[in-house]
């Protein structure tokens, strides 16, 4: 049968018309199921990556990740946002720092804590508890420790030259006064809460670690400051971010990227810290240090909430 | 107590997601009810939009709008598909009554005929059996979309659009009546 009205009323009709929609509502929801890796997990994720967010970027990873993670010797009690857009990646993947020297990195031994009444032995330290949770937050969850560890790295000239000739960049040759010397950064008992898998994509983690501590023997921070700057890759942008740092003995660089995150310093019960966000709105990490302990609180989760449940440890 | 002291940057996009979000989600649930017929599973569908754009796009792209409201169309035509292998397996009857011809006629509440299920299910019929971009078109358009946004939805030159639609909304009736026939 045919009906005497056009096409295009008939279709309007057929396919119906608006109703009312709750976009707030939804986007807490959209928040709420949020899942998939973010780049907050670069921050917060799993101890590895916290790890290399804190202090073992500088032992761990290639070169792009050595400046990323640019640390002094140096007691953890502020942080400053170092913008990292600039770095290429090539040079992280052609660099190493065994091209420079000689790492040495143990694993961290990561158990499980069953029972949260014991984490704070296992730990050896109080280890807080949230009073605020976001809604929606998986029903899974549990308690982890991963062991204490020293990470150190030994210059050496002779290792710099083999991989310049080896690799064909023109690299700065190592200092005399660095050649040999040792950099040791001391990583304590890290305790974590997380919901969500624990692998590596929890929807919330809530770390707490001793603020890390960097030694050399030898080196001192100008040098290793200079020495690095003079690194392949660096971009003048990010050596003045770099020296800009107003106490660098004291001061932990937090790489981000400007293009893809937002960074505020925020004050965490009076403790400073900062709090970094994903282009979504639904990836969001916040670390700060107070009493000589670094606290990470990250996850799948809008900024707000992140920094509500870092807000109510107690 | 957390106090932001200081904004040091904001992401490289000018538009945050979540601004992103609350300002085309009410679109893109339109879009995708066209298709589905019903709220919950057109905001389902919505959702699943934005979730694969906020994998493969920033707000600030030339085309997030354009290719998040073709998300949310796909999205929904999916979820069609599999609604009708269902139907399909249960065996169910599509038939219009007098009165749900009477309002296609112009002669009824339009809205009451599409609260019945048996003509929402025909109309799902009549989508599903539509060419992808066929189906998309008319729920981009009578989602709200101008011919312009729909042209950077679809990745074709806004002049023509009115022949697509035209064409699109021709075979749906088509199919439609087709399927009245049976």
């Amino acid at each position: 049968m045919a009906f005497p009205i056009d096409d295009d009323t008939f279709c309007a009709q057929l396919l119906g018309s608006d109703e009312p929609v709750d976009a707030r509502a939804a986007y807490e929801r959209f928040a709420a199921q949020r899942v998939t890796r973010r780049p907050w997990q670069g921050y917060a994720a799993g101890f590895a990556l916290a790890a290399a967010v804190l202090v073992a970027a500088l032992f761990l990873t290639p070169l792009g990740t050595y400046a990323r993670g640019f640390l002094t010797i140096f007691e953890a009690k502020q942080f400053a946002p170092i913008d990292v857009s600039s770095l290429p990646t090539s040079h992280a993947i052609a660099l190493n720092l065994s091209d420079f020297g000689t790492l040495r990195a143990p694993n961290m031994h990561v158990s499980a804590i069953p029972e949260w009444r014991d984490v704070d032995a296992a730990a050896g330290y109080h280890v807080l508890v949230p009073s605020y949770l976001p809604a929606h937050l998986p029903p899974s969850s549990g308690y982890r420790i991963a062991g204490a560890t020293t990470n150190t790295f030994t210059f050496s000239a002779r290792k710099a030259r083999d991989a310049e000739a080896r690799l064909g960049h023109r690299l700065p040759p190592v200092p005399r006064d660095l050649d040999g010397s040792t950099v040791s950064a001391q990583m304590g008992t890290i305790a974590e809460r997380f919901w969500g898998a624990a692998k590596d994509e929890p929807t919330l983690a809530v770390m707490q670690m001793p603020a890390p501590i960097v030694r050399s023997n030898g080196a001192t921070l100008a040098q290793l400051e200079r020495y690095l700057l003079g690194m392949p890759g660096i971009s003048p942008e990010l050596a003045v971010q770099i020296r800009a740092i107003g106490n660098p003995a004291s001061t932990l660089p937090v790489p981000f990227r400007a293009d893809k995150q937002s960074v505020q310093h925020v004050n965490v019960n009076g403790a400073p810290g900062i709090a970094i966000g994903d282009e979504t709105g639904v990836g969001a990490a916040v670390m700060w240090q107070t009493h000589g302990m670094l606290h990470v609180v990250g996850g799948a989760l809008p900024e707000s909430e992140v920094l509500k449940v870092a807000d109510g440890l107690h | 107590m957390v106090a932001v002291l200081t904004t040091i940057s904001t992401p490289g996009s000018a538009v945050s997601f979540e601004t992103f979000f609350l300002s085309h989600y009410p679109r893109a649930v339109a879009i995708a009810q066209r298709i589905l017929g019903d709220r919950a599973g057109a905001e389902d569908a919505a959702q699943e939009a934005f979730a694969r754009f906020s994998r493969r796009r920033t707000p600030d792209a030339p085309d997030a709008s354009g290719w998040l409201y073709l998300a949310a169309a796909h999205a929904a035509l999916n979820e069609l598909r599999s609604r009708r292998r269902r139907a399909q397996r249960e065996r169910t009857v599509v038939r219009l009554d007098a009165r749900g011809r009477a309002a296609l006629e112009g002669d009824g509440d339009p809205a009451e005929m599409l609260a019945r299920s048996d003509v929402r299910a025909l109309v799902g019929a009549t989508l599903a059996r539509l060419p992808q971009r066929d189906a998309s078109l008319l729920a981009l358009r009578h989602g709200g979309l101008s011919y312009r946004d729909i042209a950077e939805s679809l990745h074709v030159p806004e002049a023509h659009v009115g022949t697509l639609l035209a064409r699109a909304q021709r075979a749906f009736r088509k199919e439609f009546e087709h399927g009245l026939s049976d």
